[in-house]
């Protein structure tokens, strides 16, 4: 008799399954268009030079120990991602009213926040408070604040699949009629996974609404710098929320823009009011972060701090990631030119219009399921494909795969 | 009008304040006797040898990359890890009942277990079932379970003031008259904070109470090696617990005994009836993990699993573990001897009788703030004894 004699087996997460099952496909042409992790053109996992770089000043640097970090993390690290999101003229930053948390990579900063509106915002710990995702969303938002606590997990409009672009209105609709004080979380930039971003004037008038019905924005950052391969533009929104007041999280991962997935380097940063509001804050996140991981890995901190807090590392970190973010405009730019070139049914002008790391084919299950069983592409359910599993090898026969499913399968 | 005008300012945790205000006193001959790591004899920190050497080894190789690990871990430090604490010939691992999540150093590994305990042990979401730790404890422990929705932790006795030693009866007690099914959080070694451990014959009546009346086994071990020296001696009572059949979590720390402080490195073993049940658990811990971190951070889990996998980087390791251990044994014995000398009032015989790296003084708490104070010499506040 076990005393786990009635754990039942939960289901794999999707997108490992998904790479799971590429990596046991023995047939010689596969692509694996599914996990959002960049890769060159000759398919391969990257390790930045600057990172590479960096790895070797700190292994020969033996002023370094390996001491506990303080709670909330590497203090320069903590300020250096803060001022990446806000910028170097920063107001707020001058102000002392913006704060932050080292924590496990996005998913860790999600979290630490999530918990800490779960018990302080809103009143002391209500539960009640909606919470609003996008529709679709990251699959992991959802599991992370029902988690921490929050009841009421609801989505807002967002992807209108028929124009296969934003549903501005359906968004602004819901903006008004969610009750005051809800919770949205926000994509800063590279929305995952439609990769269709708001414009700035809707930006503006998004936080018009927010404004105004007291909403709290708590913006999701995975892809700064790596969406436009422009570190300002890609936090574009994020500033106009600070720049009109707002008190907001934003919840920053240095994953994909320092190709650093598995150091787990993330920041959530924290914009209070004022200091003392501040202050009191991070002494309750302290708390929360004591009773999950007690203080944060150094390793990947110590990387992405030495790099942006050197000009010259920050100089070479700026243009690998506009390595990065160049290879992807290109392939979504082949990628289109070749569906065209084919006459494949529909239109794909979304392919370059959107943005950052995935994109949003609006191919249906059926579609899939073909590309997968009869063309050994890999992609997500949901139709949407990682841009870095295309190559220039592969490129013609992933298009030409398309083009088939498109034209066999309805 | 701030949204977070409502939050409380939260008190620190008490022994990073310590260090703060020791960091902080201008005195030249100030000691610091609070946070628990270890210092050489010039008090300094010391970066393992063979830790530096393996940094230099992976920061080398050009094979590594920085992709996701899995959702669990990086699988040969996970393997490597369970088999330290439960020994190369461990049947339980040959017989595929044993697993592991790498964790969050050991913070991390009781979070997750507790986090799957609190969703799925004694019924669903049973967040009422006891869970026991023992009085005192490390101070996380309570606030830990609590974070994962527990409602009832409760104080079995450990410490007997009075005679500076295990309150053993009352600890069997606590046993005996526990809700069944309670959980209990045992220190496999160097009892934090007061360095007192029972005895193989007491870790055995312990078993067979626990046996009897069905309570789950969830040990802390954050010290193996770090206390007698020998990998061996120190992980006993777990190797013994899983010998007697339990099902059991063992959290394990890889932060002391590595010297890996601040890269988190630690494994929440998990030893099932069979393997069946082994692959439910961890596809639950998934889950949890999913939520919480995502998947694991890379680069202290490297370094302990080339060093675990190599056998001459694992006795390179095993002497650095020596050097440390004898260190400290060296001066318990020296603090012990000196007392004496110096004729100091009382008996000084649990300094060398308590193992690992703390020492319960059973100084009072005027005497501590009189050292702190008058002498500048740091060390914890407890309710009534100290910890040095």
């Amino acid at each position: 008799m076990s005393v786990f004699g009635e754990v039942p087996q939960a289901p794999p997460v999707a997108v490992f399954k998904l790479t799971a099952d590429f990596r046991e496909d023995s047939h010689p042409v596969k692509v694996n268009l599914g996990v959002g992790a960049y890769r060159t053109d000759d398919c391969q996992p990257w390790v930045l030079p600057v990172v590479k770089k960096v790895e070797h000043l700190i292994v020969q640097d033996d002023g370094l120990n390996h001491e506990y970090l303080p709670i909330l993390g590497l203090p320069e690290f903590r300020s250096a991602a803060s001022k990446v999101a806000l910028g170097d003229d920063s107001t707020a930053i001058k102000e002392n009213r913006v704060g932050a948390v080292q924590a496990l990579g996005g998913t860790g900063a999600l979290r630490i926040g999530a918990d800490f509106l779960r018990r302080w915002y809103n009143g002391v710990n209500n539960t009640a408070t909606p919470v609003y995702v996008s529709a679709p969303t990251w699959e992991n938002h959802n599991g992370v604040f029902t988690d921490a606590g929050f009841k009421d997990i609801r989505s807002y409009h967002y992807w209108d699949a028929a124009n296969r672009g934003l549903d501005y209105a359906g968004l602004l609709h819901d903006l008004e009629n969610a009750p005051e004080h809800s919770i949205f979380v926000l994509h800063a930039c590279a929305h995952n996974p439609t990769g269709t971003d708001p414009t700035q004037e809707e930006w503006k008038a998004i936080a018009e609404v927010m404004k105004r019905r007291k909403l709290f924005p708590f913006f999701d950052s995975a892809y700064q710098g790596f969406a436009s391969g422009d570190l300002d533009r890609d936090a574009w929104a994020i500033r106009y929320f600070v720049s009109e007041g707002f008190e907001l999280f934003v919840a920053q991962s240095f994953s994909k823009n320092f190709g650093l997935y598995n150091e787990r380097v993330g920041n959530l940063t924290v914009i209070a009011r004022d200091g003392d509001n501040l202050s009191r804050t991070l002494s309750q996140m302290e708390k929360i972060v004591r009773t999950t991981w007690s203080n944060p890995p150094s390793q990947g901190a110590r990387i992405v701090s030495k790099t942006l807090n050197s000009p010259e590392l920050f100089a070479e970190w700026k243009e690998n990631v506009k390595t990065m973010a160049d290879r992807v405009l290109l392939m979504r730019d082949q990628l289109k030119t070749k569906l065209v070139g084919l006459g494949t049914p529909g239109t794909w002008d979304h392919i370059t219009q959107q943005i950052g790391m995935f994109s949003f084919t609006g191919l249906n299950s059926k579609q899939v399921e073909y590309l997968i069983k009869e063309k050994h592409v890999y992609l997500m359910a949901s139709g949407r494909i990682n841009m870095c599993g295309l190559t220039s090898k592969n490129m013609d026969y992933v298009a030409q795969s398309i083009h088939e499913a498109v034209t066999n399968v309805q | 009008m701030s949204v977070f005008r409502e939050v409380t300012l939260a008190a620190p945790v008490a022994v990073f304040k310590l260090t703060e205000d020791f960091n902080n006193d201008p005195f030249p001959d100030k000691v610091n006797l609070g946070v628990g790591a270890y210092r050489t004899d010039e008090s300094k920190p010391w970066v393992l040898p063979v830790v530096k050497k393996v940094e230099k080894i992976i920061a080398h190789d050009d094979r590594l990359n920085h992709e996701y690990l899995p959702i669990l871990g990086l699988p040969e430090f996970r393997s490597s890890a369970s088999k330290i604490v439960l020994g190369d010939d461990s049947s339980a691992i040959q017989e595929d009942r044993v697993g592991a999540v790498q964790c969050l150093g050991g913070t991390g590994a009781l979070k997750i277990g507790a986090e799957f305990l609190k969703r799925f042990y004694n019924g669903n979401n049973n967040t009422k079932t006891p869970v026991y730790v023992s009085a005192p404890t490390w101070e996380n422990h309570n606030d830990l379970f609590i974070s994962a929705g527990f409602e009832d932790i409760r104080p079995y006795s450990y410490w007997d003031a009075e005679k500076r030693g295990l309150d053993f009866s009352g600890f069997l007690g606590n046993l005996e008259s526990c809700p069944e099914r309670s959980i209990f959080v045992l220190h496999a070694c160097a009892h934090n904070p007061t360095g007192t451990d029972p005895s193989q014959e007491q870790w055995k009546q312990i078993a067979e109470v626990m046996k009897r009346r069905k309570l789950f086994v969830f040990f802390d071990s954050a010290y193996q090696g770090f206390a007698t020296g020998s990998l061996e001696k120190d992980a006993w009572a777990v190797r013994y617990f899983v010998s007697m059949g339990f099902e059991m979590f063992c959290a394990q720390s890889f932060s002391k005994n590595f010297g890996l402080y601040n890269e988190r490195v630690g494994n929440l073993t998990i030893v099932a009836r069979n393997s069946d049940l082994l692959k439910r658990v961890l596809s639950q811990m998934e889950k949890i993990v999913r939520i919480t971190w995502s998947n694991p951070p890379t680069q202290g889990a490297r370094l302990v699993a080339v060093t675990l996998n190599s056998p001459d980087l694992f006795a390179e390791w095993k002497d650095n573990v020596r050097t440390m251990a004898d260190r400290v044994l060296l001066m318990r014995s020296q603090l012990k001897a000196k007392l004496r000398t110096l004729g100091t009032p009382g008996t000084w015989d649990h300094i060398t009788n308590q193992i690992g790296m703390f020492s319960f003084t059973g100084l009072n708490p005027k005497q501590v703030e009189y050292l702190i104070k008058e002498k500048n010499v740091r060390w914890q506040r407890d309710a009534d004894s100290t910890a040095v």
